[in-house]
């Protein structure tokens, strides 16, 4: 049996209530931005369609491989792929009418199919580069967003998704998730004809940037990132026996919470940053713990002859989804922070798993399946209601929500290997994030800086 | 059956040994040679009437205290036999019990032996449940040599879900190898 996707709406970004914690706005440390204008533009329940025009850039060739030619790919994959824009055709972009002062200029952009221009500049500076960026809507030709960012020259790519989060914002009111991570497992550096390893890895959202965080040796698994972005906490095996530990995001050395539980897996922070809920094991018993980070505190949530895993904390904080094979065969479950009011949420599907709530916790993302046939799979808690995101074959698991909850990443495997993919929450604009060895277990970070 | 042979080897070397000795072993003169000045005495060569029997050596000796020393860890892992479990389940099945029967006589003639029970899943179960499952798996096999009268202190337990399989197929022959209960022999 399978599930059908009964409903596949685009995610206007105005639809996302709003979130119960609001991270703080982001301020970035690099690049350095300056406000020019900035005038509200009220959030389009459709696809507004941009013009972005390769940016007007009087750099040398160097210069243009360096900077140029990265800003303006991440820039368009970034809003090409957002659910709220869609982009105008290029090849029937106007030429020579950039900004667009008269009425034929805007009409001539309009013409292409866009309602808004992007037109941007890159010039080098004392840092090394800036880029000024202007929105103009193209039936009144106002300039409504007006920005100038500079950095060093390897910024770039990072001014572009400083940039895309401020188009966002300028839409939605609260800024897209381009400059989150994911944090994920690669066995790319595991040696050949040996035990396998695997190591915590990271990578900005679109796949560029990785590079690895742990070197254990040995299996790292099951990242979640801290609320506040400055920690992980991972399952590894590195000691001997599996346990939890906690490393820095900057890089450091790995740091184990004491516990006296076996196995230790599937470990989920707390929104609150102070505890973490894990899948510890007594007497071979697989049951929901939360500790906190000091290993303090330990206390059982769940006690249960059947298998209970993969423990992951609502947003408020109130509330855990995890996993129970209590009735049968896995299922997702819900109860509170103190173990009660445990109730079944997953109907259809004889396996699911994995469960993570959005971040305005109205709906769970989860792995849902049938005998190693898993689709990725969103259930709207209020209506009861579940779509599958997910299509084609393979075994499609481990979802993890952007922190502003427009996209959504899982691990894929097929007979070649498993890989990271990311798409809209509808399924949409889907790209493969990863290829070098096997990678899985992505996990987003929860603040969008 | 290999074990036992190569216990007995000591016993057989030595037996041969003896052997060996009493074959080579100069006999003791009869008589004391009377002295003659000349010519000089002709050597004595006397033929035993009867070359010694060895005795036959005994029967396997089933000797439990023997160190495996001279046997490497893995290679001790090798005698103990893993339990295999259906998909999506860590109940004992029959041959599963057949083969923790041997591994819990094994456990009983080496007790200074001490394991490492490694739950595994196989590939068409969720990575974060199957890592739950893996460690009921382990920790079910556990259950089970102890009801057998193992001592549940040389009895370790891990998971490792569906990482580090031991087949990489895709297909049920190779799922079933990875749906098990695998032993680690960790001291000796």
């Amino acid at each position: 049996m399978k599930i059908r996707a009964i409903a596949l709406s685009i995610l206007a970004a105005s639809g996302l209530a709003a979130r119960a914690q609001e991270p703080p706005a982001p301020t970035p440390a690099s690049p350095q931005e300056t406000i020019i204008s900035v005038d509200i533009t009220k959030p389009s329940g459709v696809r507004t369609p941009l013009a972005i025009p390769v940016p007007i850039s009087p750099l040398t060739l160097e210069l243009r491989t360096k900077a140029v030619d990265p800003f303006f790919k991440a820039l368009t994959d970034d809003l090409s792929s957002y659910p709220a824009f869609v982009l105008a055709d290029p090849a029937l972009y106007p030429k020579g009418t950039r900004p667009p002062v008269v009425r034929e200029d805007g009409d001539a952009w309009i013409a292409s199919g866009a309602q808004f221009l992007l037109d941007t500049q890159v010039h080098p500076a004392a840092a090394g580069i800036e880029v000024i960026a202007q929105l103009y809507d193209l039936k009144s030709l106002k300039s409504v967003l007006g920005k100038a960012y500079t950095s060093e020259v390897a910024g770039a790519r990072r001014i572009a998704h400083t940039l895309a989060n401020d188009i966002v914002r300028q839409f939605t009111g609260r800024p897209g998730p381009f400059l989150a991570r994911l944090a994920f497992v690669s066995d790319r550096t595991s040696p050949k004809g040996r035990r396998v390893e695997k190591e915590i890895t990271l990578m900005d959202w679109d796949g560029e940037s990785q590079w690895r965080l742990t070197a254990t040796r040995n299996l790292a698994l099951s990242p979640d990132w801290s609320p506040d972005g400055r920690s992980i906490v991972f399952q590894s095996y590195f000691k001997g026996p599996p346990g939890l530990f906690l490393v820095p995001t900057a890089g450091g050395a790995p740091k184990e919470i004491p516990l006296s539980t076996e196995l230790n897996a599937s470990p989920s922070f707390a929104p609150d940053g102070k505890s973490i809920a894990f899948c510890g094991a007594v007497r071979g018993n697989p049951e929901i713990f939360v500790v906190n980070t000091d290993g303090s505190g330990l206390r059982r949530l769940t006690d249960n002859q059947a298998v209970d895993s993969t423990p992951r904390w609502a947003p408020n904080g109130r509330e855990l989804a995890f996993t129970s094979n209590r009735q049968g065969s896995p299922q997702i479950y819900l109860m509170d922070g103190e173990g009660a009011n445990v109730r079944r949420v997953s109907l259809a599907a004889n396996w699911n798993d994995e469960a993570v709530f959005a971040p305005d916790g109205s709906r769970i993302a989860f792995a849902c399946g049938n005998e190693g046939e898993f689709q990725i799979c969103v259930l709207d808690l209020l209506s009861g209601r579940t779509f599958q995101i997910s299509t084609g074959p393979g075994a499609h698991e481990n979802p993890t929500w952007s922190p502003d909850g427009s996209k959504i990443a899982w691990e894929v495997t097929k007979d070649d290997g498993t890989q990271i993919v990311v798409a809209n929450t509808d399924g949409s604009s889907l790209r493969v994030l990863t290829s070098a060895g096997n990678n899985t277990s992505p996990a987003w970070s929860k603040t969008v800086e | 059956m290999t074990r036992l042979v190569r216990t007995l080897r000591p016993a057989a070397l030595f037996a041969l040994v003896a052997l060996v000795a009493a074959c080579s072993k100069k006999p003791v003169p009869q008589t004391t040679p009377e002295p003659t000045p000349s010519p000089a005495p002709a050597a004595v060569t006397v033929v035993p009437t009867a070359v010694p029997v060895p005795p036959k050596p005994p029967e396997a000796p089933r000797v439990a205290e023997v160190s495996m020393s001279d046997k490497t860890l893995t290679e001790i892992s090798g005698y103990l036999k893993p339990a295999f479990f259906d998909y999506d389940q860590a109940e004992i099945r029959p041959d599963a019990r057949e083969a923790l029967g041997a591994d819990a006589e094994f456990l009983r003639k080496w007790p200074t032996v001490k394991v490492t029970i490694e739950g595994y899943c196989d590939e068409r179960g969720t990575r974060e449940y199957n890592m739950a499952l893996g460690q009921r798996r382990a920790g079910a096999t556990r259950d089970y040599l102890v009801s057998l009268g193992t001592d549940t202190r040389r009895l370790q337990i891990i998971s490792y879900g569906k990482e580090r399989p031991f087949c990489t197929e895709h297909n049920e022959a190779c799922w079933q190898k990875n749906r098990r209960a695998n032993f680690v022999v960790t001291a000796k």
